[in-house]
């Protein structure tokens, strides 16, 4: 009776839990590092795929569960049936089809070349050794660089910088989508009517999943003749046609950098996040220097840790011998390559082990100049190492760290800005961002730059005040 | 109660001490002189091992000293003074004295407290206990440095060069508070510049020089008759000031 109860309840389990998984979620195995089709924004997985599979699962009544896995892991995802769906700017080429379905195109890609009015370039096969700007990592650049290998390539972190380039005569030409183009250029610049390549988007399914099949073609159809794609597109290249500004009047200026469109926001969340790196890197760089100072003053006094010595001096010198931007890139993209973990979180471990290694040196300095007779003092009352070091050396050396230590947490705060770098909203991305929505950079640049004097002042405050504390204290 | 054999000590390629021996009985006040360099410090900081001998044995109370789980026990009846005195810079006076026999659990914070203020009050110090070192003249830190081992019941108290860092109006303070602690049986080995304080004090002299011990013997022996040509040089260099 008993085993024909239980018997009952894993099949009941079983269904529901299976329920879930096939009927209620729709599994999208994506590669998120392919803007603007998918890419992480504030540590999550957007873009002009994701929102087409939302469309897709919405219709279907699921609910989009999105895998982030290796671009050459995808087919094999959807063909073992671990994901229903995959979409990554997949081209459709013969070779997948033979692996897996594909949906009709929902995207053309056709990159275009854009000169100046009166250039001597007419067509992109004329290319030769001319100066082109490309936003870094996208198609035009893997493409520039393959089939055009003696064009001399400006990359550019965004399409409005390359376009600045070529406005500034810097380049003789930009290569990017077309869609984008048209939207960026204005009287003095042109698209070419030739493309250099267009590629074609499908996404793919098991195959032999004609149900899954036939309802995503059926909405992907519909989008695109609704025209609704490329507005997605345009959403995720970060252009809005309608937003741009002409009026050059301040008051104007710090409208549309603050107040339209609720763009105070970005700036809003942009100065939670700086701060909330700032403060978790202390937390952590202070925790691991410490850790890294400790280990190295008990090793250097009793002889004793020697292999965490050597570990925490490798520490030391490996992260003060490379760029922060290097390390918060490693982490990000090496260490968390596979996981979806918190982007603000990642910040915050980066900044942190970056910070630790300034902080163990500032706290071993700090040790180093408590004069030798206080600690031989101590020793000779019959003291043992760690009480000498908890009851006198650390007080005093602490008179010495701080000041030290306040200018490191200054430093931090500013360093955070690099965290825009792998996507964080800090305040440096908040003013990109609202600049890549006016094309002004201007009025945001300066305004963030006051934010963060504001911030670094009130610290400065706080740790002369902390400081006049401790001295007041002794005397 | 104390005894150094054949110690020896290099700091890196250079011989500082070349083989000393020495026997401390119960009582004895014995002074270290020499000229400057000859190692009479380095040899008074191998005794509690702030400096690491190089080579010889050190005993105890019939133990050995050695780095090991039993220093910092041996460390307490130990005592030692400093030239520049080295009071804990971030506590007060009273704090200072009463910090090693309260963390080492000897006595109770309350005990403590009370025994450093009666000790305070020996040494006119008693409305200071609330100062910190900074606060202090050089003769009042070098009295409180002494009190602070004091308070530990030590056996022994080594005194490296106690009084060189004072101005001299302030000698004879901290001299008088080595006298009163050794009317009360106290065994000291004291290294000093201060040569009637040695003279008229000390039971024993011993006199160093590049390492070794040169000469030792009883105050009389020392400085009126005594024989080593160095020491006698010495002498008269002092003398002529």
């Amino acid at each position: 009776m008993n085993k024909k109860l239980l018997l009952l309840l894993v099949i009941v389990m079983f269904f529901i839990t299976g329920c879930d998984k096939n009927e209620k979620k729709l599994i999208l195995a994506t590669e998120a590092g392919f803007a603007p089709y998918e890419y992480y924004d504030n540590g999550e997985i957007v873009g002009v795929d994701i929102d087409i599979a939302r469309e897709i699962a919405d219709e279907l009544g699921m609910e989009l569960e999105i895998k982030d896995v290796a671009f050459d892991s995808i087919i094999n995802e959807v063909k073992t049936g671990k994901s229903d769906i995959g979409a990554a700017g997949i081209s459709h080429t013969e070779e997948r089809a033979r692996e897996v379905d594909f949906t009709i195109d929902y995207m053309e890609s056709r990159q275009v070349l854009i000169v100046k009015k009166g250039s001597n370039i007419h067509n992109p096969k004329q290319l030769k050794n001319e100066k082109i700007a490309v936003q870094l990592g996208s198609v035009g650049d893997s493409y520039l660089t393959e089939e055009y290998p003696s064009v001399r390539l400006v990359r550019e972190k965004k399409f409005l910088a390359a376009i600045q380039d070529l406005k500034d005569d810097k380049v003789q030409g930009v290569v990017m989508d077309e869609v984008p183009a048209k939207e960026l250029i204005d009287d003095n610049l042109v698209i070419l009517s030739d493309a250099l390549v267009t590629d074609h988007y499908g996404m793919i399914v098991e195959k032999g999943n004609t149900e899954l099949l036939n309802q995503a073609n059926t909405i992907i159809g519909k989008l695109r003749d609704e025209g609704k794609i490329d507005k997605i597109l345009l959403k995720h290249m970060g252009v809005k046609s309608s937003d741009t500004t002409q009026s050059n009047s301040i008051r104007d200026k710090f409208y549309y950098t603050i107040i339209y469109d609720g763009r105070y926001q970005y700036i809003i969340d942009g100065f939670i996040n700086t701060i909330l790196i700032a403060l978790g890197a202390v937390v952590v760089g202070v925790f691991l220097g410490s850790c890294a100072a400790i280990v190295q003053n008990i090793y250097t006094n009793t002889g004793k840790l020697k292999l965490l010595h050597y570990l925490s001096r490798l520490y030391v010198t490996v992260i003060r011998g490379t760029p922060s931007i290097l390390q918060l890139m490693i982490i990000y993209y090496v260490i968390f390559k596979a996981t979806s973990v918190n982007i603000v979180l990642v910040g915050i471990m980066a900044f942190g082990i970056n910070s630790g290694a300034y902080v163990a040196e500032i706290i071993r300095a700090g040790i180093n100049s408590v004069d030798k007779g206080q600690m031989e003092a101590g020793y000779a009352l019959g003291l043992h190492y760690s009480q000498i070091m908890r009851h006198i050396v650390i007080p005093e050396a602490l008179k010495n760290i701080l000041p030290a230590l306040g200018n490191e947490f200054i430093t931090l705060v500013k360093e955070t800005s690099v965290g825009a770098y792998i996507g964080i909203i800090e305040l440096t991305k908040a003013s990109d961002i609202i600049a890549s929505r006016t094309y002004d950079y201007f009025f945001p640049l300066i305004l963030i730059a006051c934010i963060y004097l504001f911030i670094t002042l009130i610290l400065t405050k706080l740790f002369s005040w902390m400081e006049r504390r401790l001295n007041h204290a002794r005397s | 109660m104390l005894e150094v054999k054949d110690l020896k000590k290099n700091f890196s390629n250079k011989k500082v001490l070349k083989g000393i021996d020495l026997k401390v009985e119960k009582g004895e006040i014995i002074g270290i002189i020499g000229p400057s360099g000859c190692g009479k410090s380095t040899f008074l900081r191998c005794i509690n091992l702030l400096e690491k001998p190089t080579s010889g044995k050190i005993f105890f109370q019939e133990q050995e000293i050695k780095d090991n789980s039993s220093l910092p026990v041996l460390r307490r009846k130990i005592g030692m003074v400093f030239q520049q005195f080295n009071l804990f810079s971030n506590m007060t006076v009273l704090e200072n004295i009463i910090l090693a026999p309260v963390k080492l659990k000897i006595m109770s914070e309350e005990e403590a407290k009370k025994e450093a203020r009666r000790l305070l009050k020996e040494i006119d110090l008693a409305d200071k206990e609330s100062f910190y070192p900074s606060e202090l003249s050089g003769g009042q830190k070098q009295r409180v440095a002494i009190i602070r081992t004091l308070i530990m019941n030590p056996e022994i108290i080594l005194f490296d060069e106690p009084t060189s860092a004072l101005d001299p109006e302030m000698i004879g303070e901290v001299t008088n508070l080595m006298r009163k602690i050794a009317e009360d049986g106290m065994t000291m080995i004291i290294v000093s510049h201060e040569m009637n304080f040695i003279k008229n004090f000390c039971s024993r002299v011993i006199f160093m020089g590049n390492g070794k011990i040169l000469e030792e013997g009883t105050s009389d022996d020392i400085f009126l008759h005594p024989k080593n040509e160095k020491l006698i040089s010495f002498l008269s260099k002092i003398h002529n000031i």
